[in-house]
């Protein structure tokens, strides 16, 4: 295991130093709004009784990187620190959970409803429309960015609902590595291995039932703080300067301290996607 | 007598709080130049700063960079000298007495011409 240990800290400390290949997606240009729109199918599963999954026929894209100030996708951020491994950033953005029990998340905008069709679960289940309505809420925090080397980085996220609505917190850790694919001109593929966490608050807010909350039934259910685990993988092909094919995949297990909910029946979120992605 | 008696005590009061700012003030502490330029941001900046300070009284003055110890001077009033000093980012240098500091300059490291890209910091693509 020590071996292991001081070969790691060998690869991490003589590695070359990242830096920003203008043809990587990993890199954005600065100070230039970046649009891009993909067309083709896939799903966001949605883990809830009685909630929606999303099918993804046209999924826009949309970032905004400055010398300090960025925005990436919901995510907007000022980089307080940065050097050529490191970024320190106050981020915000809107707490996610709550687009499971909407249809007006940014990210249902642009596609059409589709009625979940998960119910396996065998234990006692309440539909979402029994409970009370869950709120939006803001969160922020601070993220940092580690860039091991060229195509290894890992980021760590820490935010604080600032809104008042679950008051707790939710953070996040991922290592994510990027290789060009064999024998496939212009192409990358890029993995992401990490878990979120979320707070006994905020998963008791969004999947807990009280016994005041369902006036349908006598079952009530407490949340308990959540490591969920989540694996990504992304594969990209340019066509030419401005279409690439794209293929997306990425499974968020539940822990059982969210799965166990009743409001919730399935422990795992899917999001597939194939399609051509056009960059404006 | 009370009233007078009052007076002197809030006097003596209000010369002790005084005192490090008296002192603070009489210090005169210059580091120049405060901008170091490099080619692109993140890239290391080596150059030679003129730093000049000035005590009311002798004693044993040190110089940090951040939390580093750069150099101490014992029993001196005043310095003119001139330092390499290398920073990769904004840096505070400070003049300090024991631990107190007495006075505190900030450097800073601007790229020479802005930079054209930068790493996303968002992993995932789209809104998902």
């Amino acid at each position: 295991m020590l071996k292991y240990l001081a070969l790691l800290c060998c690869f991490i400390t003589y590695t070359a130093i990242a830096s920003c290949h203008p043809d990587s997606d990993s890199c954005a240009p600065v100070s230039q709004w970046q649009f891009s729109i993909a067309l083709g199918g896939g799903v966001h599963t949605n883990p809830l009784n009685g909630g929606d999954n999303i099918p993804l026929v046209l999924v826009p894209s949309v970032s905004y990187y400055g010398e300090n100030l960025f925005f990436d996708n919901g995510l907007l951020g000022y980089s307080l620190l940065e050097n050529e491994r490191l970024v320190f950033s106050a981020v915000t953005q809107l707490n996610q959970e709550k687009a499971y029990f909407t249809r007006w998340h940014p990210k249902n905008i642009f596609v059409v409803s589709m009625n979940n069709a998960f119910h396996g679960a065998a234990k006692e289940s309440i539909d979402i429309n029994q409970v009370d309505d869950r709120d939006w809420a803001l969160d922020a925090g601070g993220q940092v960015n580690w860039f091991i080397e060229q195509h290894t980085d890992v980021m760590a996220k820490l935010l604080w609902d600032v809104s008042s609505v679950y008051q707790g917190y939710t953070g996040e850790l991922s290592v994510n590595h990027r290789v060009t694919v064999p024998f496939i001109e212009h192409s990358q593929l890029s993995f992401g291995l990490g878990a979120q966490v979320n707070s006994r608050k905020l998963v008791n807010y969004y999947y807990g039932v009280e016994q005041q909350d369902s006036l349908f039934t006598q079952i009530t259910f407490k949340g308990k703080t959540s490591i969920n685990p989540v694996f990504h993988v992304k594969f990209t092909k340019a066509i030419s300067t401005q279409w690439r094919l794209s293929f997306y995949w990425k499974r968020k297990l539940l822990d059982a301290n969210t799965a166990n909910s009743p409001l919730i029946n399935s422990s795992q979120i899917d999001t597939v996607f194939l399609g051509m992605e056009y960059a404006f | 007598m009370r009233f007078k008696l009052g007076v002197k005590r809030w006097l003596l009061i209000a010369g002790i709080l005084s005192q490090p700012l008296v002192n603070a003030k009489e210090v005169v502490f210059s580091i120049s130049p405060t901008i170091c330029i490099v080619n692109k941001m993140g890239e290391p900046c080596t150059m030679t700063v003129n730093v000049n300070w000035q005590t009311p009284n002798a004693g044993d003055y040190c110089l940090y960079q951040d939390t580093e110890q750069l150099t101490c001077w014992q029993n001196t009033a005043s310095i003119a000298t001139r330092l390499n000093i290398h920073l990769q980012q904004n840096m505070v240098f400070s003049l300090r007495e024991q631990n107190t500091i007495l006075a505190q300059k900030q450097i800073r490291v601007n790229a020479s011409a802005p930079r054209k890209f930068r790493r996303k910091l968002r992993a995932q693509w789209s809104v998902f």
